[in-house]
């Protein structure tokens, strides 16, 4: 209860995005659609290649169709009257969930069309309408019920796909289920997820009724009487539970926040953790005057193009380096440490002689810098792993001069499936077999935490990276420490004990969460720290 | 009057003809029946008159006009027609069913409603029962009576009719044929009406036109036609038919 009280306002807002955007978007597809479809069934060529269209359109992934209209609209010139389309926001979205919404509204126009009676449109012919009075008089009105019934699919279907354009920042109920899919929160998932079935369900029944309403005959009447009936089964819970939700006390009263007016774009998960957004908003004082929830790959394109002002990121991210972002500091330490470290079973520490001293050559060798930089290499010049791993250890002398023999001791070694983690692992793996010569079996890109973690529990790998951050909150559910020595502490004293393994010294970088904003605006307002946002 | 000077229609560029050569007239105030079986080129005849099919050659006269000439849609609302399957519109009560044709000339609403339940009365329909329902409540005579009150909306002169009671039982066609007959004599209008039943064109016309494949075979009064025939076709189509009507 105290969760939904929590989120009650934002419940509302959410709710209301998602019904404005669902009814925007149907709304213009059948404002284009209604009359594509009218002209196209006169037309044979024009018929198939509109439903041909309509239909290629319907089968773009929503993600991939969501990506490419940002791009689209960010290139796209000014326009007369409307001006710059924004590229983020309801604005894509609205045009995606209304191209999804064309092909049921077109291809129920046309059938619809083709359905009314033969006798009734020579009588229509004889009676002399013109073409204009046949459609308006008798081929529309006859062809209403299975119109709306396309129009019913495409809300249906809109309500669904209208829950992820909470990716790109448009707001709506995915917003809940992003930031609890980010989380693992199932409450937050739920809370989007509810609502936004009864909100399909309601839609469709209140369409429905339409329906049956607009079919004038002998049947009318009852129909009629029958949907005034429904709407109140659904308008009397309805209000009630939303006079209940606003008669609820207040959530205990916030402090008084100092509003920056920038427009910000974070991901769920740092929307919705309590050291990430909350934090900085306690601990700085201040409050954005936007925050747009968004996918991250969405939200750098976002900055660049000067859609949004601050974004949420990881400190280690190659793409800060690509689309020029500046990282400011966390003067308040709000975000916690993740520092990065080897993880090794005792098992082979025992086994493989040198192990520990070898791999602690490594220790504080990556600042946050320099890991950027070899995310980057990979990430965006698309180099190998392998390569880029190298190239680091030579440059800095660490590359020794052994090859493994086949006799010789060998060591798994494995990594989550993501870049740097990839590149930590070929880190690893290449230093032991250049200098020990010992063979090493790379196990790399197994996937998330709790699987790599498990895999070297059980033995089945010897060694990998991890992340103090992660280990205390995912894998031995501690609460999460500000202070990166006392988290390294830990972790280094729990390990052995439960997990017959240990950690090394750290790489020396911290990859956690940080808030990065235009280079070139850093530079001409002088940012430097987070709290240097709140000067004016 | 209607006048018909020549007129053919192939579908075809002139291999084979719907209808071939054919000239009639039809004086006012006085009803013509097309007789002939289906496929004859009747209903092509009649559909050219308002335009709902194009000739392919010859000429057609409504009151001295060219109606090649006129507008469709202004030609079509100046003549009443009744069709073979009513085609009432499903979504229309009956009034506005009658009063469609008033509608699309931007007629008041007022008018509109008085004037479809007076053509109710006129065919035999109570206004306050049946006005305001629905095409798919009323039996196949009803709804052909509203055929007919639709075609008189407008006040034409002239009414063609792609045989009316041609979905209907004998009894039914029996009684609305005797509608007509008193409403001819009531409203004096011109009629060109389509049959292949030889009762029914006995009955309602005053001249028949008997066609056979696209062509006139005889133009004349029904006696003309039962004592002098003038081709083979006819003869053998009326003998066999008074023989029974004989017996």
């Amino acid at each position: 209860m105290d969760f939904l009280l929590e989120h009650r306002a934002e419940l509302w807002l959410r709710l209301a995005e998602h019904l404005a955007l669902t009814a925007g978007s149907v709304g213009l597809a059948v404002l284009a659609g209604v009359p594509l479809g009218a002209l196209a069934r006169r037309r044979p060529w024009l018929e198939s290649l509109v439903l041909a269209t309509a239909g290629a359109l319907q089968t773009v992934p929503s993600l991939a169709m969501l990506s490419l209209l940002i791009v689209v609209l960010a290139a796209l010139p000014a326009l007369p009257i409307v001006g710059h389309i924004r590229a983020i926001g309801a604005p894509p979205a609205l045009i995606a969930l209304t191209l999804y919404a064309l092909l049921p509204i077109i291809r129920n126009t046309v059938a619809g069309l083709r359905a009314v009676p033969v006798a009734a449109l020579e009588a229509a012919d004889g009676l002399g309408m013109t073409e204009n009075q046949r459609l308006r008089l008798v081929e529309m009105p006859l062809a209403m019920p299975v119109i709306v019934a396309g129009i019913r699919t495409a809300a249906v279907i809109g309500v669904g796909i209208t829950t992820l354009s909470a990716f790109i920042g448009a707001g709506g109920l995915g917003e809940f289920i992003n930031r609890g899919l980010y989380l693992s929160q199932h409450r937050l998932i739920l809370l989007g997820a509810l609502p936004a079935a009864c909100l399909a369900l309601i839609l469709d029944q209140s369409l429905g009724w339409a329906e049956a309403a607009l079919e004038r005959g002998p049947q009318a009447a009852p129909a009629l009487r029958r949907a005034r009936r429904g709407l109140a089964l659904i308008a009397v819970p309805a209000s009630a539970a939303a006079v209940a939700l606003a008669l609820m006390p207040a959530a205990p009263g916030k402090l008084a926040l100092a509003e920056v007016p920038l427009r910000a774009a974070f991901t769920g998960e740092f929307i919705e953790r309590p050291d990430c957004l909350p934090g900085v908003e306690r601990a700085y004082g201040l409050r954005f005057s936007e925050v747009r929830d968004m996918e991250a790959s969405l939200m750098y394109q976002a900055l660049s193009r000067g859609a949004v002002d601050l974004i949420s990121a990881y400190s280690t991210d190659g793409r800060l380096q690509a689309y020029h972002v500046r990282l400011l500091e966390d003067d308040r330490h709000v975000f916690p440490p993740y520092e990065a470290a080897p993880v090794v079973r005792e098992a082979a520490l025992q086994r493989v002689p040198g192990l520990k001293e070898t791999l602690e050559r490594l220790e504080g060798r990556l600042d946050e810098a320099t890991m950027r930089r070899l995310n980057y290499e990979v990430d965006e010049r698309k180099r190998s792993p392998e390569k880029v791993a190298r190239e680091f250890l030579e440059s800095r002398r660490l590359l020794g001069a052994k090859t493994p023999q086949s006799g010789s001791p060998s060591l798994v070694i494995g990594t989550k499936a993501f870049t740097e983690g990839v590149l930590l692992g070929e880190l690893m793996a290449q230093i032991v077999e250049s200098q020990l010569g010992v063979r090493v079996e790379k196990r790399f890109s197994l996937g998330g935490t709790m699987i790599v973690h498990n895999a070297l529990k059980a033995g089945e790998i010897d060694a990998y990276a991890e992340y103090t951050g992660t280990a205390l909150t995912a894998i031995l559910g501690l609460p999460v420490s500000a202070d990166r020595a006392a988290a390294f502490k830990t972790v280094a004293h729990e390990y052995p004990l439960r997990f017959g393994s240990r950690w090394l010294k750290p790489f020396g970088f911290s990859n956690t969460y940080a808030l990065g904003v235009r280079e070139a605006d850093a530079q001409r307002r002088g940012w430097r720290t987070i709290s240097d946002l709140k000067r004016r | 009057m209607i006048v018909l000077r020549g007129l053919s229609k192939s579908y075809d560029g002139g291999l084979s003809f719907a209808v071939r050569d054919l000239s009639l007239e039809v004086a006012d105030g006085k009803t013509l029946v097309l007789l002939g079986s289906s496929g004859s080129g009747k209903t092509t005849v009649l559909k050219m008159i308002n335009r709902l099919i194009e000739p392919s050659s010859g000429t057609i006269e409504v009151d001295g006009a060219d109606v090649l000439a006129q507008d469709p849609v202004e030609l079509r609302r100046s003549i009443g027609y009744v069709f073979q399957q009513v085609g009432l519109f499903p979504h229309m009560t009956i009034e506005e069913n009658i009063a469609i044709g008033l509608r699309l000339t931007g007629r008041p609403a007022e008018e509109r409603r008085l004037r479809a339940r007076e053509l109710l009365e006129l065919v035999e329909l109570r206004a306050d029962t049946y006005a305001g329902r629905f095409p798919a409540e009323l039996s196949g005579g009803q709804a052909q009576r509203v055929g007919v009150a639709r075609a008189l909306a407008a006040e034409p002169k002239y009414l063609l009719m792609d045989e009316p009671f041609g979905a209907l039982d004998e009894v039914t066609r029996e009684t609305l044929r005797a509608a007509v007959k008193s409403l001819r004599h009531r409203l004096q209008k011109t009629i060109v009406f389509v049959t292949h039943d030889i009762f029914e064109a006995l009955d309602l016309g005053d001249t028949i036109a008997v066609m056979h494949e696209g062509r006139l075979e005889q133009l004349g009064t029904g006696e003309d036609l039962l004592k002098r025939p003038a081709t083979p076709f006819v003869e053998r189509l009326f003998r066999k038919r008074v023989k029974l009507l004989k017996a």
